[in-house]
């Protein structure tokens, strides 16, 4: 009965088991009851020592004993229980004083775990007795269950903490990985992972914060802060974490989402997997525009100050208006200078009423930019070694930038900011070009979304504006930006609008050197004393020497070959007088009539300074005009003579022809020689009446075409006789045959005349007559289109002297004793009518040449030679 | 064959007359303009020379006239120079510039007779 009821218990128990503290609990007290003990204890090896576990109805100081110790001890090493009488337990070490007591092993597969104590029985009398065998195999028995029970519940419990220290370890790191991941989320810097292929795993918080992409738009795409021209080198980076390496603080540039680019500082690191592979990279980076900004405020406000003296000394140190408009772009371009992307500079050009783009600095593209921002960093020159280069480099830049901007021209009239930084002096920065007012044509021409403007002022006056920009870079103009740029303009636009008159000046100098290069007329100005002091380029090729031989030389030296001013000359005259003089004078040594016009030069305080003076060639001008005289001359004279000739002519033909009749009539004798010597008288004035009168009169010229040398030929045949007569020996030499367009008569007269000329003042000589092409054309003909040849009749003979040279082919002038003084005249006159020209030189005793150029005729082509009136 | 000299210079006529009667032609002479036109018609010359300056009535009138009555009978006209430009003497059979020489004259006529198929 009470076995069953332990039973019942028991399984009772099995329900309670998740709880061991009840369960052991339950289980002494089920047991003290079943064997009808006062209490017992349930202890547990741990190690070397015994501990309590469960109590019924005792309370024991002896908690923790050793497993050799007491009762306890001696049935953990028998291994079976053990019962004890009164007798037995007298000095033991016990929990309770007791009168008996039972001790049963827990064990389970001969181990023993613990120990179940139970003391005191009691009997049916209630009175205390010991316990029995039956209690000890009821005991046993029992235990064993419990022993299974305990150990199952503890197994459970056991693993049950384990699960709850599972539990607890997730947590800690569930716990410590929230704690990263807050780290991480909340940290400023931006915290990228991308895998090998540059494909974003992680992107957070301040990575969103810096580059301005949520998280949801990068994950699972190509990392898209990375600049087009910087990917050649976050190349090279990647390849150098790729093999294990970490790159810490490296400062380059980020392109944020809005296209900004943004100066940040990288640190690189590999990722590895669980075997230690690379599978990614990581970035952590730090946007330091802020920090790069306090940086170089830093260093701006300490070098202000030098860098505007530097600059305004580097600027004062040239006057080329060009060179120093572009140290000054490159100054407010530099990194070092004022750091803009780009700078234009426009002046006002006052003749239009415009600003007109003069002068741009900068990259044209990204990747220009890129460029010259690397070879920068590179070259690591100094402002002072930048402006150094450009003070003594010549400027040929021809940027895309600067073409584009020289053909901006923007007017006056206008209002936009550019024109109001100039008409109201004021800067402006807009900051958007969307947002505020801003040029159309900046906008378009240099496609700025964000730019400022500066008005350059030079004595209260804005004399144009410096345009700046941060195209490439993005980076907004901040009104400190402006504050410099602003003082710096205002220094450097003195020294603008100097070189700018400067440059003006010597333009205007320029222009005027040219004008007075290019003028015709002889120039020179003197001082007080005849020095020459300047003269343009006529008068030098006039005297044919170079400019050092004139300068400070006397005038009437190099002009006159003379010691002293001619008395007539104008110059003399103007200087005696104070007063403009013009004058005609005849300088034989310059070939020629000139009109002189000298004007007195006075300094401030009226002293004479010096003179200017103008010598205009009036050769051909006063030929012209004697030529005209003579026509006229010989108009009336024409009308005169064939009257003359016509009542002469009547006479003499009565005259002549009485006395041949009579010739025929007388015998021969001294009456008949004297007839004859009438006759002859009579056919002489005849010869002399037919060349007045085909010299007076106009005579038709009919014109055909021939060769130059066909006629060359023909006349010399004519002269062999003539030649004897003076022993001189004619020589002819067609160097080239030319086509002439003429009538043949005529200058048959011509070449007859010329060469029975040279006969009749040579003896024993030389008569060439040649044709050739000229060497050079006489200034009269120098501009042309047509082509000249030259008929050239020269003799070794006794010469015209120097007086009579310019009076030969005046019509009557003859040396001859027999000459009518028309032959000459008449060639001339022959010569003229066909187009050409008739030349003379003569050197006494030496021999005399004549050149005719004479048009050839040419059988394509408009020939449109003068038909003869 | 009958020339008639015109000319308001007698010496010349009587020059003319002798010089070509000389030659063998029949001459008559005409002092001036009109009477060479009286004569060319009663006279009926085969050749007319006809000076070309005279006062009262020019040689190209002259010769403009003659050659209204006859254009057939051949003038020679008497120039004092080349008259070659002047298109009034183109009417005219041709012309020989006065001088003392006249064989230039003489060898005209001959020219223009066989020319004209005079005898």
């Amino acid at each position: 009965m009470r076995e069953r009821h332990a039973l019942y218990e028991l399984i009772r128990l099995l329900e309670t088991s998740e709880d061991i503290e009840l369960l052991l609990e339950r289980l002494i007290y089920h047991i003290t009851e079943l064997i009808n003990g006062t209490g017992g204890v349930i202890r547990f090896v741990k190690g070397e020592d015994l501990h309590i576990v469960a109590t019924y109805n005792i309370e024991s100081d002896k908690t923790t004993m050793s497993v050799d110790q007491g009762i306890c001890g001696e049935v953990i090493k028998d291994g079976k229980a053990k019962i004890f009488n009164r007798d037995q337990l007298e000095g033991k070490d016990l929990d309770i004083p007791a009168y008996s007591a039972i001790c049963i092993p827990l064990k389970v597969q001969e181990e023993i775990f613990g120990t179940v104590l139970v003391y005191n029985k009691i009997n049916s009398d209630h009175g205390f007795a010991e316990f029995t065998a039956e209690d000890a195999e009821l005991g046993e028995l029992f235990s064993g269950l419990a022993s299974l029970i305990i150990l199952k519940a503890l197994r459970l419990k056991e693993l049950q903490e384990k699960e709850i220290e599972n539990k607890k370890a997730i947590e800690q790191i569930d716990e410590l990985k929230s704690y990263l991941e807050s780290l991480i989320h909340s940290s400023a810097d931006a915290i990228v992972a991308t895998d090998l292929n540059n494909i974003v795993t992680a992107w957070n918080m301040g990575a969103e914060n810096i580059f301005g992409y949520k998280k949801e738009e990068v994950i699972g795409t190509p990392l898209p802060v990375i600049p087009d021209f910087l990917r050649e080198v976050e190349r090279f980076y990647l390849e150098k974490v790729t093999h294990g390496e970490t790159l810490k603080d490296i400062e380059t540039v980020g392109l944020t989402k809005d296209g900004k680019l943004i100066e940040v500082s990288t640190t690189f690191s590999p990722i590895k997997n669980a075997y230690g592979e690379i599978i990614g990279i990581s970035r952590i980076v730090r946007d330091i525009t802020e920090k790069k900004k306090l940086e170089k405020d830093l260093i701006r406000r300490n070098e202000e100050l030098t860098k505007i003296l530097f600059i305004s000394s580097a600027v004062r140190s040239t006057l080329e208006l060009n060179k120093l408009l572009r140290i000054i772009l490159t100054v407010i371009t530099m990194g070092e200078g004022l750091g803009f992307n780009r700078a234009v500079l426009f002046l006002v050009n006052e003749e239009t009423n415009s600003l007109k783009g003069v002068m741009a600095v900068g990259p044209s593209s990204y990747e220009e930019a890129w460029q010259i921002w690397s070879s920068m960093a590179q070259e690591k020159k100094t402002l002072h070694e930048v402006l150094n280069e450009l003070s003594r480099k010549e400027f040929v830049e021809d940027s895309f930038l600067e073409r584009m901007c020289r053909n901006i021209s923007i007017s006056l009239n206008e209002n936009t900011p550019i024109v109001r930084a100039v008409k109201e002096k004021k800067t402006f920065n807009i900051k958007d070009v969307h947002e505020e007012e801003a040029d159309p044509v900046i906008i378009q021409q240099l496609g700025s979304s964000a730019y400022a403007v500066v008005p350059l002022i030079s004595k209260d006056r804005a004399i144009g504006t410096v345009w700046v920009d941060n195209m490439y870079t993005r980076k907004p103009i901040t009104d400190q930006d402006i504050n410099f740029l602003k003082g710096f303009a205002d220094h450097v636009a003195g020294a603008i609008e100097n070189a700018w008159i400067f440059e003006k000046i010597e333009k205007a100098e320029k222009e005027l050197e040219m004008l007075f290069n290019s003028i015709t007329d002889l120039i020179y100005y003197t001082d007080d004393n005849y020095s020459i002091k300047k003269a343009n380029k006529s008068f030098l090729d006039k005297l044919g020497i170079s400019k050092k031989d004139v300068i400070d030389k006397k005038c009437f030296q190099l002009i006159h070959k003379t010691q002293h001013p001619l008395t007539e000359c104008p110059h003399r005259k103007a200087m005696e007088t104070g007063k403009a003089m013009v004058g005609e004078i005849e300088e034989d040594y310059l070939d020629g009539v000139y009109l002189i016009s000298s004007s007195p030069i006075f300094d401030k305080n009226g002293n004479l300074a010096g003179t200017i003076n103008v010598a205009k060639d009036i050769t051909e001008f006063r030929s012209l005009k004697e030529k005209i005289l003579i026509m006229e001359k010989m108009a009336s004279l024409g009308e005169l003579a064939a009257k003359v000739a016509h009542e002469i002519r009547n006479p003499l033909l009565s005259i002549g022809g009485f006395a041949k009749r009579l010739d025929k009539e007388l015998e021969e004798g001294k009456t008949k020689e004297y007839v004859k010597i009438i006759i002859e008288e009579v056919k002489r004035l005849e010869r002399i009446l037919n060349e007045i009168l085909s010299f007076v009169r106009p005579y038709s010229m009919d014109r055909e075409k021939f060769k130059i040398k066909d006629l060359v030929d023909n006349v010399v045949n004519l002269f062999e006789a003539t030649l004897k007569e003076h022993n001189n020996k004619l020589i002819v030499n067609v160097e080239e045959d030319f086509m002439v367009h003429g009538n043949y008569d005529k200058l048959k007269e011509v070449l007859l005349n010329l060469i029975l000329n040279a006969n009749d003042a040579t003896d024993n000589g030389i008569i060439t007559l040649k044709i050739k092409r000229p060497d050079r054309l006489p200034s009269s003909r120098a501009i042309t289109e047509k082509e000249y040849f030259v008929i050239e009749v020269s003799d070794t003979g006794h010469g015209i002297k120097k007086e009579n040279l310019k009076r030969i082919f005046d019509p009557f002038f003859t040396t001859k004793t027999n000459g009518t003084g028309l032959g000459l005249a008449i060639s001339k006159r022959i010569i003229e009518d066909h187009g050409g020209i008739i030349k003379v030189e003569s050197e006494v005793d030496r021999g005399t040449t004549f050149k005719i150029y004479f048009p050839a005729y040419k059988e394509e082509g408009g020939n449109n030679e003068n038909s003869s009136s | 064959m009958k020339i008639l000299a015109v000319d308001d210079e007698k010496n010349i006529l009587m020059l003319y007359k002798a010089e070509l009667e000389d030659e063998g032609y029949e001459v008559i002479t005409a002092n001036s303009g009109r009477e060479a036109i009286e004569l060319f018609e009663t006279h009926k010359p085969d050749i007319v020379t006809l000076d070309i300056m005279m006062p009262d009535m020019d040689g190209i009138q002259v010769l403009r006239q003659l050659k209204q009555k006859n254009p057939n009978v051949p003038v020679i006209m008497l120039t004092a120079y080349d008259y070659r430009d002047d298109f009034s003497i183109w009417a005219s059979d041709a012309y020989v510039v006065k001088s003392s020489d006249l064989g230039p004259l003489k060898e005209t006529i001959r020219e223009i007779s066989e020319k004209f198929g005079l005898k």
